[in-house]
């Protein structure tokens, strides 16, 4: 590979996202005197959870005063005015490789730096991308009005605009209720919230877990407040059909098993504006699989990073923290952060960062975090049935619109044995978005899946576009 | 199970040869390891060229294969996109122009058509191409097709005949051969199938399945690799690509080396590709290699420049030693036929390919002579 013309800065550890892992890591990487790049294609730290609003004390933390995010928050921006951190916002890294021993990282810039692209070198890296919402679709997902969990929380938590008047909140897991509550907030009515499984065995089974006691309380003050706004919270209930000539109009609901399939003669319409559908997150681990990173099937059987103990890879110097290793929340994020940035602190031979019992701290922190996840998939699974509501003619892949009856085609007729000939037949995962909307969909109708197979086809060379200038000048930041 | 034909591989080469065994009245059963068309097919982007090829063997067989693309898609009802939107080769230095207006001489004498065309005139051909370019020629014969497509519908058309079976996820263990040497059918792990003809068509894996009949053909993997940008509305007609000429000092014969190859699809998206690479490449995607087939492109295609890149595809290009494909019976193994090694060309030579095939097995003549690709040619001579 013909290096030559990479003169790209070669620093330390480069840190893939700056949400609560990646802000945890470099605060705790640069404690141990290594130098740090942050790369994070928001505006501000904090992710998706904090979405750059100034850290909260209320906020549920748990272990030492000064691992909280709050102070780990406080010490990321001091860092960064004092430039030990490095930190690049509204930047993304498309693509990495290895390079000798060290890692190659290039990145874009976000809309308002166009063509600005930049090349960095790295001794370690941490992965610390996060997550995307999961969509399973059904007849009329494709209706404008209808949007992702996530989608809702970012357009009102992002620009204070409510995605309609009355808006439905359907899928599984307490998001549902987080996304309610941000609604109903900035005065949007919710006539239901349409849940697919039964959430009352969450608060028996979070509240078994040492230290879980305070999220079935967290999970348990939502529903009252929900109760207090008078909002239905449907239980074994889907929406099976979103109805709406140019938008969405109404939803049609119906009972369903424990396998979500639909209970005969028990649907019926709810006239909305709005619908907002999270069945849960797929972690973002195209970077880590540009690397041939090892991955797994996590707790929610979505494909995760496959990590040791001290959240190694198996490829050497690259860790993963948050998400990426397995969709646990923030505060599993958090903890997994601190523990990253003191395994590559470790790697690269610093001194420690943290005390052998803060670290001690950590890791019983992880692994609390860990059985709350696992409590969480356990109760909140995504079941087979809802394979049964995507006819012939339901959209799969909205790029592209590809319809469920071709993927179907592809297979039957055209003899299609792997997501990739799938993809290819039809072009479903082929547009804009590059399958993240409906790759983990297509997979499971498809239904081959081993993991390699799936983390094969879950590789994007480039994890977002790059202009075709940019990339021939090679141009490189100042 | 029993047939006149086991083809191996289910690419667009064992696509062409059953739809041709068919249709020449054999019964085929068709075997892959994987999916229909999961292999090169898949990768690369359904080129049917004449415009890159020098004449000889090769020129004869795509000029003959173009024909039959146009045939085999007036049967399928144009199932499979085939665009016979024409090659525009650019030259970019007064050398290279020279040197193209020579060799397309030597092609309209093989029976290309090529038509030079003014600087001035690229314009009319490319409205959008760089106005620094000195000229070209336009070759109206290329065309593009949707290969994987076009190797499904060929096969689920050969299926309809009743003559044709398809056994994707079916891996070949054992090619058996009786005590003359003649093959016999081939082991899956599941059964024994018996054919007094076997074909292989499995592609860069040509190699691997020549061995299960114990004879060596030396088929190696290239990999090459193909820049996808964002959809676009039809901003570029034909195939575009600028030409160099690195001149073999020895025959004073010049070998066409290509640049990046420019075009769109139906989709809307643009395709970068390269049609014949002389470099070989990494396993890993090579940044520095897609740096420059951006930079070809953008400098054909100014504005290109503004346009994303949105993904990459690759896969291994099975290629000879000699740059020739491997078509027909194969004499140290009586029933044995051979139709892999195509190079980057295995979309468009599959038709002719699969013709000769079923002409080799069913003993009719042959549409043309294919002593140069004789699957034998390698025997003796020193393969580095």
């Amino acid at each position: 590979m013909a290096m030559s013309d990479i003169a790209a800065p070669t620093v330390d550890v480069v840190i893939l996202g700056a949400g609560a892992a990646g802000v945890a890591a470099a605060v705790v990487a640069a404690r141990s005197g290594c130098r740090v790049t942050v790369i994070d294609n928001g505006p501000t730290p904090g992710g998706q959870y904090y979405r750059g609003a100034p850290p909260i004390d209320s906020e549920p933390s748990s272990g030492p005063r000064d691992l909280s995010y709050a102070e780990l928050r406080a010490e990321f921006d001091r860092l960064t005015g004092s430039g030990v951190i490095d930190y690049r916002s509204r930047r993304t890294a498309y693509a990495i490789s290895r390079h000798d021993d060290d890692f190659v990282i290039r990145l874009r810039g976000d809309d308002r730096h166009r063509g600005e692209i930049a090349d960095f070198r790295a001794r370690a890296v941490i992965v610390a991308t996060g997550a995307f919402d999961r969509h399973l679709p059904f007849p009329g997902w494709e209706l404008p009005g209808v949007m992702s969990g996530g989608g809702a929380q970012l357009l009102v938590k992002g620009s204070g605009v409510i995605p309609g008047q009355r808006a439905v909140v359907a899928g599984t897991g307490p998001f549902l209720l987080a996304v309610s509550g941000t609604l109903l907030e900035h005065g949007a009515h919710v006539p239901a919230i349409v849940e697919a499984n039964n959430p009352s065995r969450f608060i028996t089974r979070a509240s078994a877990i040492r230290g879980g006691l305070s999220k079935s309380g967290e999970f348990l003050g939502y529903v009252s407040r929900l109760a207090r706004h008078r909002v239905p919270y449907l239980h074994r209930h889907r929406v099976i059909e979103a109805i709406g000539v140019d938008r969405v109009e109404a939803v049609r609901i119906a009972r369903v098993d424990a396998d979500w399939r639909v209970v005969e003669g028990t649907d019926r319409v709810i006239e909305c504006d709005a619908l907002a559908i999270g069945y849960g997150f797929v972690a973002q681990t195209d970077l880590a699989g540009q690397l041939g990173a090892q991955m797994v099937l996590g707790a929610d059987g979505g494909l995760v990073v496959d990590v040791d103990p001290n959240l190694s890879t198996s490829v050497p110097g690259l860790f993963a923290a948050g998400e990426t290793t397995g969709v646990g929340g923030v505060e599993a994020a958090r903890v997994e952060g601190l523990l990253a940035g003191a395994s590559v602190a470790d790697h690269l031979g610093r001194p420690p960062a943290l005390t052998r019992r803060g670290l001690d701290v950590v890791r019983r922190d992880i692994a609390t975090w860990q059985g709350f996840a696992e409590a969480l998939h356990a109760t909140f699974p995504v079941r087979d049935g809802w394979r049964d509501q995507v006819r012939d003619d339901t959209m799969m892949c909205r790029c592209e619109e590809v319809r469920a009856g071709q993927v179907r085609e592809a297979i039957d007729d055209l003899g299609a044995r792997d997501t990739r000939a799938v993809k290819l037949f039809t072009r479903a995962g082929m547009g804009w978005c590059q399958g993240r909307i409906c790759s983990s969909a297509v997979d499971s109708l498809c239904g081959f899946g081993t993991t390699q197979s799936l983390g094969d086809a879950a590789v994007r060379p480039l994890v977002v576009p790059v202009p075709l200038g940019a990339l021939a000048n090679g141009q490189m930041e100042g | 199970m029993n047939a006149d034909v086991i083809v191996i591989g289910a690419g667009i080469v064992g696509a062409c040869c059953a739809h041709y065994c068919a249709q020449a009245g054999l019964s085929v059963i068709v075997v892959d390891r994987g999916s229909v068309a999961g292999g090169t097919t898949g990768a690369g982007e359904g080129n049917i060229l004449v415009s890159d090829k020098e004449p000889g063997p090769e020129l004869d067989l795509a000029l003959l294969s173009r024909e039959l693309w146009a045939q085999m898609a007036g049967e399928l009802g144009d199932s499979f996109e085939l665009d016979a939107k024409g090659g525009l080769v650019v030259a970019t230095r007064a050398a290279t122009l020279e040197h193209l207006h020579r060799f397309a001489a030597e092609q309209a004498e093989a029976g290309v058509i090529a038509e030079p065309v003014t600087a001035k005139g690229l314009r009319d051909h490319e409205p959008h191409i760089a106005r620094d370019l000195l000229g070209g020629v336009f070759y109206p014969q290329d065309m593009q097709v949707q290969p994987m497509l076009a190797a499904a519908r060929l096969l689920q058309h050969a299926r309809s005949t009743g003559r044709v079976t398809v056994l994707p996820e079916t891996e070949v263990l054992e090619i058996e051969r009786d005590g003359s040497g003649a093959v016999t059918g081939v082991r899956t792990p599941t059964e024994r199938i018996s054919a007094p003809h076997v074909v292989n068509a499995a592609g860069t894996w040509g190699g691997v399945v020549a061995g299960l009949a114990r004879v060596d053909l030396p088929i190696l993997p290239r990999r090459g690799f193909i820049l996808v940008t964002e959809p676009l509305p039809p901003m570029i007609r034909h195939k575009v690509y600028a030409a160099d000429y690195v001149a073999n000092v020895a025959s004073d014969n010049a070998g066409l080396e290509t640049s990046a190859v420019i075009e769109g699809t139906h989709s809307g998206t643009v395709l970068i590709g390269s049609s014949r690479e002389r470099v070989g490449f990494d396993k890993t995607l090579d940044w520095e290699v897609i740096r420059q087939e951006a930079q070809q492109a953008v400098a054909i295609f100014p504005f290109l420049a503004d346009v994303q890149l949105m993904r990459t595809y690759g896969g291994f290009r099975p290629y000879c030693p000699d740059h020739l494909p491997v078509i027909g019976p194969d004499s140290r193994a009586p029933g044995f036929l051979h139709a892999c090694g195509h190079e980057g060309a295995g979309i468009g030579l599959a038709a002719a390919t699969g013709l000769l095939i079923a002409q080799a097995i069913a003993g009719t003549n042959l549409a043309m002579d294919i002593a140069p690709f004789a699957p034998n040619r390698f025997e003796g001579a020193h393969v580095a």
